[in-house]
């Protein structure tokens, strides 16, 4: 029998799916919870209350308090309050390591609201995987070019795309996750398609860097011209100078970007007389790519340096798709759109990977078979519930412990090595109800443990977990795929 | 989605030396799906690399515009070449279809003035 494209794009699609698919499993769950990181790290510090000032004031605080304590650092970043995030959240090299921390929006200190990462964690989890530089990025754009392939031959090997998204047979044990899986594919697929390929560009110089070292060679300071053509770069003199006043500087730098908002704010040798301060706005309003407008000043004399306005098309469009991904962009409706269809890719994977083994569960079981059972539920109940823990370990663990936020971080891991450890040892069937079971009630605990909520946003986290709780106890009902086919 | 495993697909058309109807793979299967698996990776992310350097030099266009496309370019270019070496009748053949593109494009890259 000759095999058809089809056939053997079906079977390329099977296997790269189940080589990558647990990776990209937690990738995506990271990745949507992503889009609501400044709520979830607003979250993550209810000490904020009552300690809430206008964005002016409290990046005033921050650069008064980094003046104070961090003067000689090289630079600050720090990622400027807004309506979605009040507080500074500042990075900074501190001798050989990086520090980084929330700022008070009334003092600018960062003890008085307890250390942890917040939604930080799954933002850089998503796409540096907890792993060292560059291994960590390397994988995940790996692994985005792996979905794009995977979408790519799922399209192929899928006999009826149109037909089949108005098909769903429930309780027909393969068949219906096979039309589930069709139906998650198809009802997302222009968003499943975009998140992975504009996935793979936020990583391009990881993976694709010769089309640029081709061309620039070593010549780093004509890429950053070029690249961000405001950058200005200036060595330190070593003559030590104090910072311009920043409420003028924020009138000034609010005046050029509206209607859109400030987002990042970066501090060059801040204690040098060389000293620059950049701003990049935030796309807000005026369009989808990241970091289209960027204004240089002077660090001591508060002089504009450069602006840029980014207008030249194929930066444009990088910028744009660069933005499609990050979603700065979005207003609140579409962010829950994102969110909802990034749940939608990661039902896509684990109802995927339930495939491989429902249709081989009739078949002479091999250890790979075992292996591939147990570990698909570990990871598709571990990941959720160890997501889950992080929430809980950030209202558990005292307020102002040391290395909070790394003992927070190392719950999740914890966690999702006790749930992995526990499917390889109880029989599929069971793991699979008790394994819902511990999920289901780690996102009740996250719903119930603030009791009743104050704000917008502890609503939503309480809200969001209730619901994936019911899900998860109603998951339960079902035994994966023992029962006879009917 | 396509016939279950052993009786469609790149792999039992390639191999005649089954005999008989199990799960299991013959040593000539693995052979030949390890000869796939390292056209379409290896092999589909040089012709990948080679198609960035080359569109980066030829392309006729500013320098940051042509790394940015050329990099896209490359970005594509790398699944599909997976495709390709799994679409193709033999292992063999997906490895011939390697070299070729990557003859040529290093080739053109060179013409544009790439000095390996």
């Amino acid at each position: 029998m000759k095999p058809t494209f089809r056939a053997s794009m079906a079977w390329l699609h099977t296997w790269s799916g189940l080589v990558i698919g647990w990776l990209l499993l937690a990738i995506t769950l990271a990745g949507t919870l992503s889009v609501f990181r400044p709520e979830i790290s607003s979250w993550m510090r209810p000490e904020l209350h009552g300690r809430l000032t206008d964005a002016d004031t409290a990046t005033q605080a921050a650069i008064g308090w980094l003046t104070a304590h961090a003067a000689h650092a090289p630079a600050w970043y720090l990622e400027a309050p807004s309506p979605r995030t009040p507080f500074t959240y500042a990075v900074w090299e501190d001798g050989t390591s990086y520090a980084q921390h929330a700022l008070d929006p009334k003092t600018g200190a960062p003890d008085v609201l307890r250390d942890t990462l917040g939604g930080e964690f799954f933002f850089r989890f998503h796409f540096e995987l907890q792993l060292p530089y560059p291994w960590g990025r390397l994988i995940a754009a790996v692994a985005a070019l792996a979905l794009v392939l995977i979408l790519l031959t799922g399209i192929v090997a899928h006999k009826r795309i149109f037909l089949d998204f108005f098909t769903f047979r429930p309780g027909k044990g393969q068949r219906s996750w096979l039309d589930a899986h069709n139906l998650l594919g198809v009802v997302a697929l222009p968003f499943h398609l975009m998140i992975a390929f504009t996935g793979a560009i936020t990583l391009a110089n990881m993976i694709m860097p010769w089309g640029l070292t081709t061309l620039y060679k070593q010549d780093f300071s004509a890429l950053t011209h070029d690249f961000s053509p405001a950058t200005i770069e200036r060595e330190a003199s070593g003559k030590p100078g104090s910072l311009t006043a920043f409420g003028p500087l924020l009138a000034d730098v609010r005046h050029h970007f509206a209607p859109n908002g400030l987002a990042r704010i970066t501090v060059t040798n801040p204690s040098d007389s060389n000293a620059v301060i950049t701003f990049n706005a935030i796309p807000s309003v005026s369009g989808v790519g990241v970091e289209n407008h960027t204004l240089s000043y002077d660090g001591i004399t508060g002089k504009l340096l450069a602006e840029h306005r980014e207008t030249r098309p194929v930066m444009g469009f990088y910028r744009f798709l660069y933005g499609l991904h990050v979603a700065y962009f979005a207003p609140y409706v579409t962010r829950w759109l994102y969110f909802l269809s990034g749940l939608s890719l990661a039902a896509l994977i684990c109802t995927g990977l339930q495939l491989w083994t429902s249709k081989r569960c009739h078949r002479q079981q091999g250890l790979g078979f075992k292996l591939v059972e147990r570990l698909n539920i570990g990871m598709m109940m571990g990941t959720p519930t160890a997501f889950a823990g992080y929430f809980i370990a950030n209202r558990v663990l005292p307020p102002f412990l040391a290395n909070r936020a790394q003992m927070e971080v190392r719950a999740v891991f914890c966690i999702w090595a006790a749930i992995l450890l526990f499917a390889m040892v109880r029989r599929p069937n069971a793991a699979w109800r008790e394994t819902l079971a511990i999920s289901s009630l780690t996102c009740l605990i996250i719903s119930l443990i603030g009791g009743i909520p104050h704000s917008p946003i502890e609503w939503a986290v309480s809200l969001v977990s209730l619901g994936i709780a019911v899900l998860m106890r109603y998951a339960m009902r079902y035994t994966p795929y023992r029962k006879k086919q009917s | 989605m396509g016939a279950p495993f052993p009786s469609a697909g790149p792999v039992s058309a390639l191999s005649e030396h089954k005999t008989k109807k199990t799960n299991l793979l013959t040593k000539h299967d693995r052979l030949i799906i390890a000869g796939r698996i390292l056209a379409g990776v290896g092999g589909g992310y040089l012709c990948a690399s080679l198609l960035a350097i080359a569109s980066a030099r030829l392309l006729p266009l500013a320098r940051l515009d042509a790394t940015i496309i050329s990099t896209l370019m490359g970005l594509i270019c790398w699944p599909i070449m997976v495709m390709v070496c799994f679409a193709a009748r033999t292992a063999v053949r997906a490895w011939g279809m390697v070299l070729c593109v990557a003859i040529c494009l290093a080739s053109a890259a060179i013409l544009g003035g790439w000095r390996p």
